[in-house]
């Protein structure tokens, strides 16, 4: 099945995928195979077109069997309709990253073999998407459910994926509003045992701040692929926007390495907000050091100072705009740095993974019931020797 | 000795009110006189488009040999802002008008 479907891809469509995914296990009995794509706000799983019947709606995260395989990456089983034979849910993962879900329908109960070839079969199903999507806009179109303005279409071509874990490390972030995102940028890259990352916001709003942004983010990719280190990739970045726009534009941003093995953590703060350790899974402190200036402004200013910290095993470190802890409660109140730490303890604290905990932190900042959002909110949350890498990988479960 | 002039925004210094102030803080830049005060002291809250605009300004100041003077009490939501992104040592910062004139 999996030989017949790598066999298939070689010459295949974007648009063509699904239906190529969705044919291979019928030869273990599988009547109907129907591919589901997270969308933007990561609140609704989407069908994808091709697979499955062409009258599928949506279905919510909260409260679905499919949402729960998404977002708790297990491996499901429910009854197929009228009683009849079962159905499995199985999370699309792209390593680690979560795409979205396959259903699978059997006439007759499934053996746990069948349950384990399954896993593997989504596994290369969702690699198979995220290769073929850098070449037709059939996935990418999917996950949107809301018309996306051009300074966001900007940044999300600049960003990375939005979760990655490996040995010691768990990273995931988040860019909001998702389809009006003005001018904040966040970016990693994990090299030989160091993670390198980094979180901009340009002054501003709109396509002309996500303009800024773009260029300080280029500049700091070019830097860290030189093998500059934090001073020169300051340099870098404040040569490149205050270059390009010598008016006041600006962007600030917070940008650190982490040894993997130590814990060593070394960052440069440019008149951004200070990093925040949660740290015994509750207690939430702000990483202080002496400010640099922003980027790319015309004045003289002092020159910046490489801060540094060590992590503790199992330490949550968060990134973040402003935006974040100024969005607003119902009740016009502001969320506030206390409050964002809060709630990410109160999340770590019941077991949830990072991504999980950001997608509810999003929810509770930018649901339209529940606040509302006067700037661009970005957060990168990263957990150090947690152990909790190994929650991200398939679970099968009841 | 001539006056300084003074400048005085109120309340939240947003992209709204920035765009609001912004003829006024033209006219200072494009002006021959010597001192500018900008007086932050009654404004409670300054987004990043307000520090871009005091930072355009200052920059304007600098290339013609004039003199800016930003009033920002300590604990005020100006002086904080400063502080925090790094920039205080760019401008010169008086707690209070008096004192940027004495």
């Amino acid at each position: 099945m999996i030989d017949e479907l790598l066999r298939r891809t070689h010459l295949c469509a974007p648009s063509d995928l699904a239906a190529v995914i969705a044919d291979p296990p019928r030869r273990i009995g599988a009547r109907s195979v129907v591919l589901y794509l997270i969308d933007y706000e990561q609140q609704s799983l989407v069908p994808l077109p091709g697979s499955g019947r062409g009258d599928l709606a949506p279905l919510s995260v909260a409260g679905t069997i499919a949402g729960r395989a998404f977002s708790t990456t297990s491996v499901l089983r429910s009854s197929g309709s009228e009683g009849i034979g079962q159905r499995l849910w199985l999370p699309l993962l792209d390593g680690t990253e979560r795409l979205g879900a396959i259903e699978m329908t059997f006439d007759a109960p499934v053996s746990e073999r069948t349950v384990m070839v399954c896993e593997r079969y989504a596994h290369l199903a969702a690699m198979l998407i995220a290769t073929k999507t850098a070449y037709g806009d059939v996935f990418e179109v999917a996950r949107r459910r809301a018309p996306m303005t051009i300074a966001s279409e900007l940044l999300w071509q600049l960003a990375p994926p939005l979760l990655f874990a490996t040995d010691r490390l768990v990273i995931a972030g988040m860019l909001e509003p998702c389809y009006d995102n003005g001018g904040d940028a966040l970016d990693y890259a994990v090299n030989a045992g160091v993670l390198h990352v980094g979180v901009f916001d340009a002054m501003g709003h709109g396509l002309a701040a996500a303009g800024v942004a773009a260029f300080a983010l280029s500049a700091y990719r070019h830097s860290r692929r030189r093998g500059c280190g934090l001073l020169e990739t300051y340099a870098a970045m404040d040569d490149a926007v205050g270059a390009q726009f010598p008016d006041a534009r600006y962007v600030t941003a917070v940008f650190a390495q982490l040894d993997l093995e130590s814990g060593r953590l070394t960052w440069i703060s440019a008149g951004h907000p200070p990093p925040l350790v949660i740290r015994h899974g509750r207690l939430a402190r702000t990483l202080s050091a002496p400010p640099a200036a922003p980027l790319g402004i015309p004045l003289q200013t002092p020159a910046p100072v490489v801060a540094e910290e060590s992590l503790e095993p199992g330490d949550l470190l968060l990134l973040y705009t402003d935006g974040l802890t100024e969005a607003r409660h119902p009740d016009g109140q502001m969320f506030t740095v206390a409050g964002v730490g809060e709630f990410i303890e109160r999340e770590a604290a019941a077991g949830l993974v990072a991504p999980e905990t950001l997608r509810r932190l999003r929810n509770a900042i930018v649901d339209r019931q529940a606040g509302h959002l006067n700037d661009d909110a970005t957060a990168v949350l990263l957990e150090w020797r947690r152990g909790s890498e190994v929650d991200l990988l398939p679970q099968t479960a009841e | 000795m001539i006056d300084p002039v003074v400048i005085a925004p109120k309340g939240e210094l947003d992209l709204h009110a920035v765009r609001a102030l912004a003829p006024q803080l033209d006219d200072a830049g494009g002006a021959d006189y010597p001192h500018l005060i900008m007086d932050l002291s009654a404004v409670t809250l300054l987004d990043s488009t307000a520090l871009g605009a005091i930072i355009q300004l200052q920059h304007r100041f600098n290339g013609q040999g004039r003199s800016l003077s930003v009033i920002a009490p300590p604990g005020s939501a100006a002086a904080v802002l400063l502080e925090l992104t790094g920039v205080r040592s760019s401008f010169s910062v008086f707690p209070s008008r008096d004192a940027a004139t004495a």
